[in-house]
């Protein structure tokens, strides 16, 4: 199973009426309050999104994901993780998300 | 003894630990319950009380940096008036005016790395 696809199976959808086309992907864990805060943005603002907890994932895709994320990305993971079409940012920073989506 | 896989618990622990450092507790409630349910899932998930804000490897000699109160709580609040996660903060955080800072990670990369090695090899 290919990284795309293997997110494609894991990832949760929170439906919403804006951000349809920012394709708005979030790995977050579940215990994490910054995590908690990021989902309450996109929540408050009626965005559509999907998430995955990578705390609760089989440790096969933990490994895959962290790598693809690792690779595609940044070196350095800290959670809550947001990408979106227009970029990414790495921890809970309201700014850039309003800047990569309202722009 | 604490059952710190409680709320009540771990509350208990949290403001022992904020104690006997001079610390504080994060005053918004909804943060702070929602850290001390991270720590308490964290807790009964592997043991031991897990930073909440960061991915553990689930083996706690790769961990044992991690469980809060972390190696990096004291510095980050030295430096920053906040650990990690904000559960532990300044005792003059709140004359700054501000709710919350996000507090760069302090964690060496070898450390997250070898928690990934580790992961990496569970089949």
């Amino acid at each position: 199973m290919s990284v795309e696809e293997l997110i494609e199976k894991l990832a949760k959808k929170v439906d919403g009426t804006k951000g349809l086309n920012d394709n708005i992907l979030i790995f977050t864990l579940s215990t994490c309050m910054w995590c908690k805060k990021c989902k309450t943005f996109l929540n408050d603002r009626n965005m559509t999104y999907r998430y995955i907890d990578v705390d609760k994932i089989e440790p096969q895709d933990k490994s895959k994901i962290i790598n693809y994320l690792k690779t595609s990305y940044q070196d350095r993971i800290s959670y809550p993780f947001f990408v979106c079409e227009k970029g990414y940012v790495v921890g809970y920073n309201p700014n850039k998300y309003v800047e990569l989506l309202e722009n | 003894m604490l059952d710190m896989e409680t709320k009540e618990g771990m509350q208990k622990y949290v403001k022992q630990v904020s104690e006997k450092n001079s610390w504080i507790l994060n005053k918004d409630q909804q943060t702070f319950n929602d850290l001390i349910d991270g720590l308490v899932d964290n807790k009964k998930s592997y043991g031991y009380q897990s930073c909440p804000c960061r991915l553990a490897s689930g083996k706690r000699d790769l961990d044992r940096d991690l469980i809060c109160p972390c190696d990096y709580a004291s510095p980050d609040i030295q430096e920053y008036g906040a650990c990690y996660c904000n559960l532990y903060l300044s005792s003059d955080f709140y004359e700054k005016n501000i709710d919350f800072i996000a507090v760069p990670e302090r964690r060496p990369i070898d450390k997250e790395n070898a928690m990934l090695a580790y992961i990496n090899k569970i089949k």
